[in-house]
This record gives C-alpha cells, structure tokens and sequence, in this order.
C-alpha cells in the first residue's frame, strides 16, 4: 500500500495546503485505494464522495442525467433511473450501482476501452452501501467540486488564491541573487543537481540584448559594458536596456502574437484596417513606459469605458479588432457568433490562460467553466458592433461613434438586447437569457455585473470584466503574464503551456517560484520592468547554457524542468531579421508609425488572387525598419517570416514554433534581403577599417557574434577571402529577365522627385505626338507639384513609339525640333541624382535630354545632361563626363551629384568621375526634356523612355535597386559595379549570418 | 512529477507545439525518442502515426493503417463548375426547361444575382467505359476513363462565397486560419523526399485563389506543414538562387567555410543537436537547388509525353505542363499536390456567371486532355494504384440561369459533383444523388468534411485519430464531423 497524505477536508471548495492539493488533485484515487483497511467505516467526505464526482458524474448529473439518473443527491439516487429498479438496496449485492459497477458496464467503455474501476473502489462502494450508503443531509455533489482522473474542478491549482511562500533555505547559498535562485535551486538540490556556472560576460550581454531588445549590442555598447568593471556593470546593463525604446518593439510583438495581431481583414478583399498601426505603437509605448499591467489590460479591454478615456485609450480597444473578419460570410447571422468566439477566445486566453472558448457548445470537458460562462463573456462584446456588417466601417464602430478617428472598439448603447445561450451552440436553439456576470471559476470572485452608470452611453461589461480580471485577488492573471515573462526569458515557461492553465495545460515546474513571481508582480504595482529586472538579475537566469555534468543531466532532465541551465534559444523570425539589418549597419531604427511593406518578389505575389495591385511599396530606408513594423497582410505573409516560424495570425498565439528545416537554410542561403545585407555589412567595413583583411575579418565577428575571431577562424576567413575574390574577379552581368512584366516595381522610391515613364500617362494628340507626359512619382509634398512634360506647340511634340525598346514604349524626339517643357523644378537640393533610359539616333553632335539652361546669367551654373558625341556631359563642369559606348543600343545614363563628387554610369557601369561634386548650380526652373533649356539648340535626336530625378545622390544599393527595375523592364544588360574584394567580403559576412552562432543565442 | 502522471493516465496528449519549443536542445532520431520515451513523453495516444521529430518533421511516417495511396493529387476547378453540365447527368432538366425551381426549394442566392430558368447541360452527356458513366461533352477526354472515376454527385459545402467556400474545401472551416488537408496528410504521413516539399501547390498564371495563402496555410500546425507555391518554370521554389556573380563553386566555398564554423561552434556545445540538425539541413538545402528545378525540367521527357499532356500546344500548355509535373513530383515522392485551375476572379476561374459555355468550354479545354493525360500515364507507369486523384470545385452551379434565358449559372453548395480515382478507387461509379434538377443533394449527401475523411482514409489516415492539440482541444480536419463514404472505395 502506498501512502500519501490524507487528504482532509471538510468543505466541497478545497482549503488543502498547496503541496498536496496538487497531489490530492491529480492522484486523489490512489489515495482512495490506499487509505482505508479493511474494515474502517467509510466516510462519505473521503471516500465516496471523490469516488462519485469524479467515476459518475460527468454523465448523471442534474443537468445531463443520462438514462435519467442523477447520482449527485441522495433524493435522485435513491429515486433511480429511468429502469425503474432501485440504484441503491439494503446489500450491495442487490444494488443496481454496484452491478453494473461490478460487471464493469459502468463507467462506460471508452475508445474501446474497459474503465472498470479498480478493485479498491468497488470494494469502497460495496462497503458503502452495505454501511446503509450514508449520505449527508442535503449535501449535493458539485461537477466541478473537485478535480478528478478526467477533468479538472474548482480546485485546480491555477485557481486557487496565489500565495507568497517565504524563499526555501538552500546549501548553494553563494548563487542565490534574489529569491528566484533559492527556489529554482532548492528543487535542483532535491533531484542532486547544481546549476550550471555563471555565463561569461560576452554571452550574458549578447543574451540580455537578444531578451530585451532584441537587437545585437553595437560595438560602443560591447566596448563600454566588457570595458566596465564595476561591480554593478551588469545591472547597468540591465537598466539601460529596459529603458532603450527598443524594449517596447521586442516585447510588444509578443504580446501582438496573442492578440493574433494582422493588419488586414483576411478573406477575399483582405482589406487593410485603417490606423490599426496606431494599436501595435500604443502596445509599443505601453512596454516602454512601463503602464502597470493592469491599467494595461483596462485599456485594452474598455479603453472607452474607462473614467479617464483619451484617444490613446481608445486606440488600445484596437485590440478587439485586430483579428479576421469575413465581410461575406455565409450566413451573418452565424457569423456574429463566430465573432463572438474570436473576441472570447483572445481575451480569455490572453489574459486569462484559459480555453473558455471550449464551452461554446457544451459545459467545458476538462474544466470547469460551464456553458453559461461562455456567454457571460460573449455578452461583454455581443454588445459591441460584432452585428455591424458594414464594409466602410470593417464591421466595427465609426469613427464618430468612437470620437476618434481611430480603429478602436465600443458599445452599440448604454442597454443591448440580452444574448441567450444557444443549445449544443446552435444558433436555431436559443435558450436562457445570460445575465452579463463574471466566469464562476473562482467562486470567490463571482459577481454579477452592475448596470452601466445613467450617463453611460456603453454597458460597462467589458469596464467591469476588466476589472475582474485585474482584481487582485485573481489568480490567473498574475500568474499567467508573470509566466509569459519567464518564458520570453527562458524559452520556456514556468508552466509550459501559456496560453493554457488549465486542465489540458502543463503544471508548473516551479510552482511555488510563480506564486512568489506573480505576488511581486501585483505587490510591485503590476509594473513589468521590474519583474524583468529581477528575472535579469538572478543567477538562474545568467547561468550558461552548458552544464559540466551536461550529458548525464541531460538523461535525467532532458527537457531541463529543473533549469539545471539557461535554455540556448533560436532567433524567432523578427530578431533574426532586425539582427541581419543590425550588423548590416542598414537598420532604420525609427519608431512608430504606418508599417512598411517588405520588398516581396513577383513569385512570392502569386499567391494573391488580385497579384501586382494588392502589395505597396515602401522606400528603402522604410524597408529598413524593424520587422514589428512590417505589414502583416493575411493572405500574403512574407515568406521569410513564415519560413522562420512567424506565427498564424488568426488565432492567439502564446509560443512560436521552433522548427529547423531546409527552406530555412535556402532563404538564409539566396534571399535577396540576406544578401543585401551581407553587402551592407561588407561596405560597412569597407568604410569603417578600410582595406585591411585582417581588421575586417575581426570587425565582422565583432558584429556578428560580439566577439574576436580565434586564430584558426582568422585563418580560414582570409582564405575565403582569396578564394572568392578571384573567382568573382570577371565582370558580372544583371540579366534576370522578369516573367510578368507587369509585377516590376520601382521600390526605391524615396526622394523621387521626377518620374517620366513612357509607358504611363501619356496624352497624344491624333498623331501621336505628346502633349502632355505626367509626372508619376507622386512626389506631391514639393510646392511645384505637379511636374507634368507637356508641349503645347503642335509642331513641336516628340512622337509616342509604342513598340520602342525591346517592347516598351519611348517618347521619340527628332533632334531639330522637338521637345517638352516641365511645369514645375524637379530640383531643389544640390545633391541629386538623374537617370534616363534613351537611345540616341545622332551621328555626332551636342544634344540633350534634361536641362535648365537659362541664357540670362544661367549658362555656366545650369544643370543639363546630354551628350556630345560619345562623352557624356553632366552640365558644363563635368562636359567631359565619360565616353558612352554604343549611344545607338538602348541605355540607361545615371549622373549622380553627391557631397563630395559627381559620377556617371552607363548600364551600371561608371564612366567618369569628377573627383569633386558639381558646385554652385543654378536650380531654378524653367527644364525642359530633349534640348537645351531655352537656347534653342543642342535637341535630342532619338528615344527617352524614361526619366527620374532624385532630390538626393543615391548610395550603390539605391542604385543597383534602380538599375535592376530598369534592366529588367527595357531588358538590358546591367553591369553593376561590383568590387571583387568587396563581394569577397559580402560572402564572408553572408556566411557568418549563416552559421549556428549568429542563429542562436547562448 | 511526470512518474507520477504517467501513471495516472493524464489524458492530456502532449502536443507537437509543446513538443517543439521544449526541444530546445533537441536530439534527432532514436536517441530523442528514446529520450523523451524514457520521460513519459509519448505514453499517451499519439496524434500522428509514430513521433514527429520536429528537427525533421517532414521524415516519412507510417500510415494508421495499410492504405494504398502514397501521394494525393488534388485538381482544383477553382471557381466551381456546374455539375449539370459536367459530371451529374439530369435528363429531366429537359423536361423542366424553361420552368422556375419550385419555390418550397430554399436556397441563398449568391450575390443576390438574377434567377432565370430551370436549364439542362449546355453540352450533351454520353457513357463512358464498360461502366456506362456519363460525362458531359465539356470532358470527352476524361470520359474515356470513365472506368477509374468515383463520381460523388451529393458534395455538399458551407458557403456559397468563393472565399469562405475555397477555404473549407482546402481546410475544412470557412473561416481562415485551420491547416489545409495538404497540410494534415504530411503532418501525418511526413514525406518521402527531403530535397523537395513535401505539399506542393501549383497555381494557374491568372492569379492564386480567393483569399490566398490560407487556402494551403498549416494553420496553427508549424509552418513546416504547410503548402509550398511550385512554379512550373526555372526555379519551382523561392530563394533557390542567389545573386549572379555566386557562382556553383562561390557557394560550395561559402558552405564549406560555414560547416568549419558550425563545427566549431557545436565541439563547443556538446550535445547540441538542434545545432545539428541546422547543419544537416544546410546540406539538404543545398541538394535542393539543384533537385527542385530538376523536377520541373520537362527537357527528359518525350514528345510522346509531352504532346500527350498538350504541353506546347494552346489552351492545354499551362494546365497540361502542370499536369505533367505532378507526374514527377508523385515519381519524386512528394506526398500531397494541389493543382489549381482557374485563378484570379471572375471568368478567369470556373465562375460561369456569364456564360457556362463560354466559360466552361474555355477552362474544360484547358484541362481534359491533360487530366486525361495525367491518368493515362500515371496508369502506364504504374504509380495510379498509389496515387489518389480528386477533382472538384469549392462548390457547383444552380440548375437554373443566372437571370432569364440568360447562359450562366450561379453559385450553389447545396448539391455539388467531385471525383476522386486511383488509388484504393472503386471506378465507374456514381456516389450519392442530387434531386431530380440537380440542385441539391438528396441521397448519400457528402459533405466537404466527408470528402476530407475519405481521402484521409484513402491515404490510411484515420480523420478521427489525426489529431493536432492546439489550445486545449485536439483539433482535426473534420473537426467533430466526417465520414468516410465506404460506398466509393474499391
């Protein structure tokens, strides 16, 4: 016989200790097998009581009495069921229970599975009713009164009151930082284990920046924290990190996984929800500013209820809309309660841990949180626009009913007609109107809601669940956020399944540590940096991610539920990415504001029932941003992300998969974003140790691992080096060719003052010669918006060539008289950047394709690009701008005015340089495109198909975006300008953000 | 603790997703299993047949039970074809010509289109094979192996809007989010060629279908699970090349100073097998460069083969190239293919509103050669008895015009036709029946997730026992419905 503490108790809600409760909850019934000799009087409260709610009464209960039996009151039991024959007698033996108990008829088969009960539990049964089946008076057996083998009840560990239990004393006092660390080891200490030692400076700052903020520690930082050697140096790390406005991206992805954050509608149209930016910066700032969590979840959930409601509030009941809506569901009316589920389902396991949205049909089968419940919750939003079917509003409030023109969230009225519950869920069988009421979870806290205030113009349920939600006496929600900050830190929670603590839910490695965590939590104010700090802080969290008893620690606790060792974590698909961008130097580290869309390639487009209109484009610098800020359109999520792990955005999401597969390894491989990257990174070093190998090699560890090469890696990085450098000595041509010319974008698009192209907005007169050639960069911030080429004289119009260069379009100028006037200055600022596509038909001679020239004072400072024979000529300071080759074939001229020189390239490939930038240019208009300002001379002869002038000089990848979207919409032969060495040095770093040590943190 | 629990039963199976994150340190193979077996890790029922090893999640796994089929071919009529006019013969439509559909007939229309006559197939039907089955004149191709279709003529389906409709064909749900059958059948099954994706989806030139990736989407399954969009040209999948100027030998350099580092880096970290397994996959990644345009290179194959499937020849080039390589992606041992035809909106799908002549005579000449052709060869090759082909759209068409004497059908999920043949298929048979105007079905109805079952059953994958445990519930693809329509299986 095994012995166990005798569970005692009294009363049908548990007081047990919590050490037992645990065991009493989970294992009550070997207790029942163990406790009782043989011939001791059977006490109903121990014995039968347990045995029946958790043998019986899931199906014979008073609700659900199947074949009419209900065995939870004496009356019922004793009246039988619909057999008619008595359920109990004077003998066991006459007792229909304990026969068909007996025979093993009851409980029923399972999956074709015998559930006879044990022996022991028959014999308690037959001994029961042979003492007379004593029954207390009135005492009825609750369902959910107890937790039994197959559900759990009211007792269940996660909802019983948190309690602060004083720090065990331990043996390794000298790693005991705070608290955490005396639980954490008196449990390793119980299973003959130590934690593992503290980890090196190096991997404990690269860890805390990957936890914190997500980014790699620059090399100011590295120096400033390896340089200090205060005793506190890690502390302040530490600080400094929960104060960086990067720890409010990092942490409030998380919490948008939860919210199953996107922003668009998903289904057909997928539209975009307007400002529902606004929601993901407002999570931002709430992390940044440290908003106690409470206040946190009283925004979000009635941030238009609450008494000190703003904007910002407002925009916080985002949260409510950010899920999918269907704006042609089969049914609406079906769907309403579809809406329902999703806003029950958010709010309950976000905050709550809970999976209310399993008793959407039926009584919940593993927890006790009855049908009625469920619609308790779903009055709070049944209230709300979940009925509004409206395309202009997405289906939720308008703006004026929200007081804002925010995508926020809020009631029809002050009073609502009552939901009602719908029987097995259907919609076809209502029943009982739900009085809106809190979960009856935790009895403790039951309460039913109070009518709005008179004023009210909302039915404050959602105001008032909030507040039960935060109550302090509510111990799921301490314990569940306090778990997700352990696990964000960690890898893994102190219960292991986030978004779920109930039945179906993990237990707590560390029970008592989360209570302790989640008392300091609400004691502190519910502030969650200094939860952080604490987590930070303590020695289990700075352990390695080694141990020296490794392998056999690893047989006893592969899963590491002791935390023997810090847990070595994989980049989730936003650290990695904003990491690429990091060490890449690119990274855009602005905050907030409309996302951008990342660069996604026509394949990864066709997807999309509606292909090349569906996705936008953003410039560069934008497309530099944090991954927080990328669009996140449901039915086109980029496919790095996704390969990555990034979560589906439908459904809450509490922990990201952590799969390892070969798309994986492909887009690390090819990707052009992971290559861009590694070119950054390489002109990075370039700029910073210039031509020196050797410091380049360290320098790219430094940013990519935050740490010195070792010798024998210096060794093989040189010879890399070399090796690539030769073989990528030969020129290199650009010649993808696009399949669907359709799908070609200009993404880089920032500063785009002037944008000619032939093939767009284009008026002809009736022999198609052009009137007006529009201006399509859309550039409408400068005064002088539009900037249409437009020529008024019929005489004077260049020709419209559908047909011109290799099947696109060009404006053909004749070279005596034809030429266009732009109504407005394309140039305002002296550094700049213009670049046309043309073909010239001259034999010789001086002609032009843009120009300002002025005979009154503006012949010398006059900006114009042309050619005069072969050279090209970049205004009449760099007249001798390179030789063109073959001006007859199509080409794409570039003249670049930077800060420090002036540059020419042909097809990508640099013709001349001025060593100087073009100084004191005349900017003022009138330009003209196809001759010399007002000279009335110098005329193109040949075709312009297109033209773009930038109010900034592009760097070479701005330039080799623009080049490549050229070369492939004329398509010609692109030489980009690639350095040999640099390129070696992008393959170096691009295998760096390759390897295990960039893609996992110690 | 776990002692403890594992003798007590605990119902609750542990999930692939807890699975994955608690494997932060995973082993690979043998060792893990054994490992995690020695913790009471699989005691429970388990989900897929055998343990998904989540460094490898795609490895081959054992069906529930002996099934014939290895590989699923799904050929999606994107946009829903009329079943009156393909697959579910009504002779008394010409008795009923002209009349309206009886009004005790209730029904939503779609769009709140125009209603028009009671009409019968715009093209005859005739017999096929010895079985006699009748198929209209929009596949006299697939007519001639009218011996090898189980025809389901009583689908039925949640919604009468593309989007939702799509949705619940590919998943089971109208609303987005639940894993694509794709994504169940190799989620249960893995796949039997690491160096391609294990679920392929090929889509037609005019665009993906309504709503997108959620139609092959793994839903809250890892994204392992899900489809993957096959180009049927040059490079099938994305980032298999790099930039120009990275030459083959570049890259073997770049992968060989990468495993020094990595092993390196893993000598430091002893028993750091997920660090492993990344390496491994780097090798594997790499064979797929070179493996998955292979796949698509149709320089191999025969005139025969290709003038056959109506490769090279309009309209049969796109569909009929596809077709082909679904061939040598069953041949490569990819478990699930999807086949789109139709994309985009409107007529450019199977959505005859305007005219189902027109439209169907467009889309049918697109696709009856080659699906004629794929099941001619798979047939002559041997492969038809392990692979599983079903046909249909997300729904059927209304019996009636769209507005009167007008030529074109609108949406209708109340009574629909699919096919499904090869592999574990009784052929030249007719399942289930519509009522007399083809409207609804009225005998044997099969709904979407009866169909799901069915294939499922066919592949050897019981719908019940495929679980998935996600957030407190052990979700399926027929959720708490489907059943396996017996009456078509050989």
């Amino acid at each position: 016989m095994i012995t166990i503490t005798t569970c005692t108790t009294t009363s049908h809600v548990s007081h047990w200790p919590r050490r037992s409760l645990l065991l009493c909850g989970i294992f009550f019934f070997l207790v029942l097998s163990s406790i009782i000799q043989a011939e001791d009087a059977i006490d109903f409260e121990t014995h039968i009581a347990p045995l029946i709610v958790s043998r019986c009464v899931e199906c014979h209960n008073t609700n659900e009495a199947s074949s009419g039996l209900d065995l939870t009151q004496m009356d019922a039991l004793t009246k039988g069921g619909e057999s008619g024959l008595p359920t109990l007698a004077d003998t066991a033996e006459n007792s229909l229970l304990y026969q068909r108990v007996l025979s093993g008829e009851m409980p029923p088969e399972s999956r074709g599975q015998s559930q006879k009960l044990p022996e022991e539990e028959i014999e308690l049964l037959r001994r029961w009713i042979n003492q007379g089946a004593p029954w207390p008076q009135d005492r009825k057996l609750g369902r959910y009164e107890r937790t039994t083998s197959v559900r759990g009840g009211l007792d269940w560990w996660s909802f019983q009151p948190v309690v602060r239990t004083p720090p065990p004393e331990v043996t390794a006092t000298d790693r005991v930082t705070n608290p955490i660390d005396a639980f954490v080891i008196a449990k390793l200490e119980a299973n003959n284990m130590t934690m593992a030692p503290l980890a090196d400076r190096r991997t404990l700052l690269r860890r805390a920046y990957f936890d914190v903020i997500g980014l790699p520690p620059t090399l100011e930082e590295m120096n400033s924290f390896l340089t200090d050697d205060s005793e506190n140096a890690y502390e302040h790390l530490v600080d400094q990190l929960l104060e960086s406005k990067h720890y409010g991206e990092r942490w409030a992805r998380y919490w948008l996984d939860l919210v199953r954050f996107a922003e668009t509608c998903g289904y057909e149209r997928d539209q975009q929800k307007p400002q529902i930016w606004q929601y993901r910066d407002w999570v931002v700032r709430a992390f940044n500013d440290d908003m106690p969590f409470d206040r946190f979840v009283q925004h979000q959930l009635a941030g238009d209820e609450i008494p000190d409601a703003d904007e910002q509030s407002v925009i916080a009941t985002g949260m409510l809309r950010a899920g999918t809506w269907n704006d042609e569901p089969n049914d609406s009316a079906d769907y309403l309660y579809t809406r329902l589920e999703d806003m029950v389902h958010t709010t309950s396991s976000a905050f709550l841990g809970l999976t209310v949205k399993c008793a959407r049909c039926h009584d919940h089968k593993f927890d006790p949180i009855p049908q009625v419940d469920y619609y308790r919750v779903a009055s709070y939003f049944w209230a709300g626009y979940v009925h509004e079917t409206n395309r202009a509003t997405l289906g939720g409030p308008s703006s004026e009913r929200l007081g804002y023109e925010v995508f926020g969230w809020t009631d029809r009225a002050r009073e609502v007609n009552a939901i009602r519950l719908l029987t097995k869920g259907d919609r076809h069988r209502p029943a009982q109107e739900i009085q809106p009421a809190s979960l009856s979870t935790i009895p403790a806290l039951q309460r039913a809601f109070d009518s709005p205030p008179e004023d009210a113009d909302t039915t404050h349920r959602r105001l008032q669940f909030a507040q039960w939600i935060t109550h302090p006496a509510n111990p799921l929600t301490p314990r569940v956020f306090t778990n997700r900050l352990w696990q964000h830190h960690f890898g893994a929670g102190i219960v292991r399944t986030p978004n779920n603590f109930g039945f179906k839910g993990d237990l707590p490695t560390h029970p008592q540590l989360l209570d302790w965590l989640a008392a300091e939590f609400m004691e502190g104010g519910w502030g969650i940096k200094r939860l952080h700090k604490l987590i930070l802080m303590s020695s289990t969290y700075r352990q390695m991610s080694l141990h020296p008893q490794q392998e056999s620690y690893s047989k006893r606790d592969f899963l590491n539920h002791n935390l023997w060792r810090q847990n070595r974590r994989r980049r989730d698909a936003e650290s990695l990415r904003d990491a690429l961008l990091a060490s890449s130097g690119a990274l855009n580290p602005k905050l907030g504001g409309p996302s951008f869309f990342p660069r996604m390639s026509a394949e990864a487009l066709e997807g999309l029932s509606k292909k090349g209109r569906a996705w936008g484009s953003s410039s560069q610098t934008d497309r530099s941003r944090r991954s927080i800020y990328m669009m996140t359109k449901r039915s086109r999520i980029l496919p790095l992300m996704t390969t990555f792990d990034f979560c589906d955005t439908t459904l809450p999401c509490g922990q990201r998969d952590v799969t390892t597969v070969a798309p994986q390894a492909l887009a690390l491989l090819n990707n052009h974003f992971v290559h861009e990257q590694s070119e950054n990174m390489a002109n990075r070093l370039y700029e910073e140790v210039g031509n020196d190998p050797r410091r380049q090699i360290e320098r790219a560890w430094q940013y990519a691992f935050a740490r010195a090469p070792a010798d024998e890696e210096l060794e093989i990085a040189m010879a890399h080096l070399e090796a690539q450098e030769l073989d990528f000595g030969g020129p290199s041509t650009d010649s993808s060719v696009p399949t669907d010319q359709a799908e070609l974008d200009l993404l880089f698009r920032e500063g785009l003052a002037l944008w000619l192209r032939a093939d767009r907005d284009v008026t002809l007169d009736k022999e198609n010669r052009v009137i007006t050639w529009q201006d399509h960069s859309e550039y409408a911030s400068l005064q002088t918006h539009p900037k249409h080429a437009t020529q008024t004289i019929a005489s004077a119009r260049p020709q419209m060539v559908p047909d011109a260069i290799h099947g696109q379009p060009a404006i053909r100028f004749d070279g005596g008289s034809s030429f266009l006037q732009l109504s407005g200055k394309p140039l305002w600022k002296p550094q700049f950047t213009i670049i046309a596509v043309a073909v010239s038909g001259a034999d010789g001679g001086t002609h032009e394709i843009i120009s300002n020239w002025h005979q009154r004072g503006r012949s010398i400072s006059s900006v114009f690009l042309g050619i005069q024979g072969e050279q090209v000529r970049f205004s009449d300071q760099f007249a001798q701008g390179g030789k063109i080759a073959n001006p007859q074939q199509p080409f794409i001229l570039t003249a670049v005015n930077g800060t420090d020189d002036a540059i020419t390239f042909q097809n990508g490939k640099e013709l001349g340089r001025l060593g100087a930038p073009l100084a004191n240019r005349d900017l003022e208009g009138p330009y003209v495109i196809g001759t010399q300002g007002n000279y009335g001379t110098e005329f193109w002869q040949g075709d312009i198909a297109e033209i773009l002038v930038y109010e900034h000089a592009l760097d070479a990848t701005a330039l080799t975006e623009v080049w490549s979207y050229l070369g492939q919409r004329y398509k010609l032969e692109t030489e980009l300008p690639q350095d040999p060495k640099r390129l070696a040095l992008a393959s170096l770093c691009h295998v760096l953000m390759n390897s295990n040590e960039f893609i996992y943190i110690d | 603790m776990s002692q403890n629990r594992k003798s007590n039963h605990f119902p609750c199976g542990k999930t692939r997703r807890e699975f994955v994150w608690e494997m932060g340190a995973g082993f690979t193979g043998l060792a893990l299993t054994s490992l995690l077996n020695s913790d009471g890790f699989f005691d429970r029922h388990l989900q897929a047949a055998a343990p998904v090893d989540q460094q490898n999640p795609l490895a081959a796994r054992p069906q529930h039970f002996e099934a014939k089929a290895k590989t699923c071919i799904f050929l999606m009529m994107n946009g829903a074809p009329s079943q009156v006019d393909t697959f579910d013969y009504k002779p008394e439509l010409e008795k009923y010509a002209g009349q309206e559909l009886p009004e005790d007939k209730e029904y939503i229309n779609s769009g709140g289109r125009k209603v028009g006559y009671l009409t019968p197939s715009f093209r005859p039907f005739k017999p096929g094979g010895d079985s006699g089955l009748m198929v209209s004149d929009y596949f006299p191709n697939v007519r001639k192996h009218a011996d090898k279709l189980a025809v389901i003529n009583s689908c039925t389906a949640d919604s009468h809007a593309h989007g939702s409709a799509l949705v619940g064909m590919n998943t089971g749900s109208t609303f987005i989010g639940r894993p694509s059958m794709g994504s169940w059948c190799v989620y249960g099954l893995g796949t039997e060629n690491q160096s391609l994706p294990g679920y392929v989806v090929m889509l037609d030139k005019r665009g993906g279908p309504i709503s997108g990736q959620p139609n092959w989407s793994s839903g809250f399954m890892p994204s392992s699970y899900q489809g993957t969009l096959f180009r049927p040209t040059g490079n099938p999948i994305l980032d298999l090349e790099g930039p120009p100027h990275m030459t083959a030998q570049g890259q073997r350099r770049q992968l060989d100073l990468l495993a020094k580092l990595n092993d390196k880096h893993l000598r430091e970290r002893p028993g750091g097998n997920e660090l492993a397994s990344r390496i491994n996959s780097y090798e594997l990644a790499f064979r797929m460069q070179s493996e998955a345009p292979e796949a698509v290179d149709l320089s191999k194959e025969t005139q025969q083969t290709l003038d056959m499937y109506g490769v090279g020849t309009a309209p049969t080039d796109e569909f009929g190239r596809n077709c082909l390589i679904a061939r040598r992606l069953v041949e490569r041992g990819v478990r699930f293919i999807q086949l789109y035809s139709g994309g985009g909106h409107l007529e450019e799908t199977w959505d005859a509103h305007e005219s189902v002549e027109k439209n169907h005579g467009g889309h049918g000449a697109e696709v009856d050669q080659p699906i004629w052709a794929l099941l001619q060869d798979l047939e002559t090759r041997g492969l038809l008895d392990s692979t599983l082909i079903l046909w249909g759209g997300e729904f059927g068409r209304m019996p009636f015009t769209e507005g009167k004497n007008a030529p074109g059908r609108n949406h209708n999920p109340y009574g629909f036709s699919m096919w499904l043949a090869g592999a574990g298929v009784q052929g030249g048979m007719n399942y289930g029946k519509t009522d007399e105007f083809g409207f609804q079905a009225v005998e044997d109805e099969a709904h979407v997730h009866d169909i799901h079952a069915t294939v499922l059953h066919l592949m050897g994958l019981d719908h019940e026992q495929l679980t998935y445990f996600h957030q407190g519930r052990e979700e399926s693809l027929t959720d708490v419905h489907g059943r396996v329509l017996n009456g078509v299986i050989a």
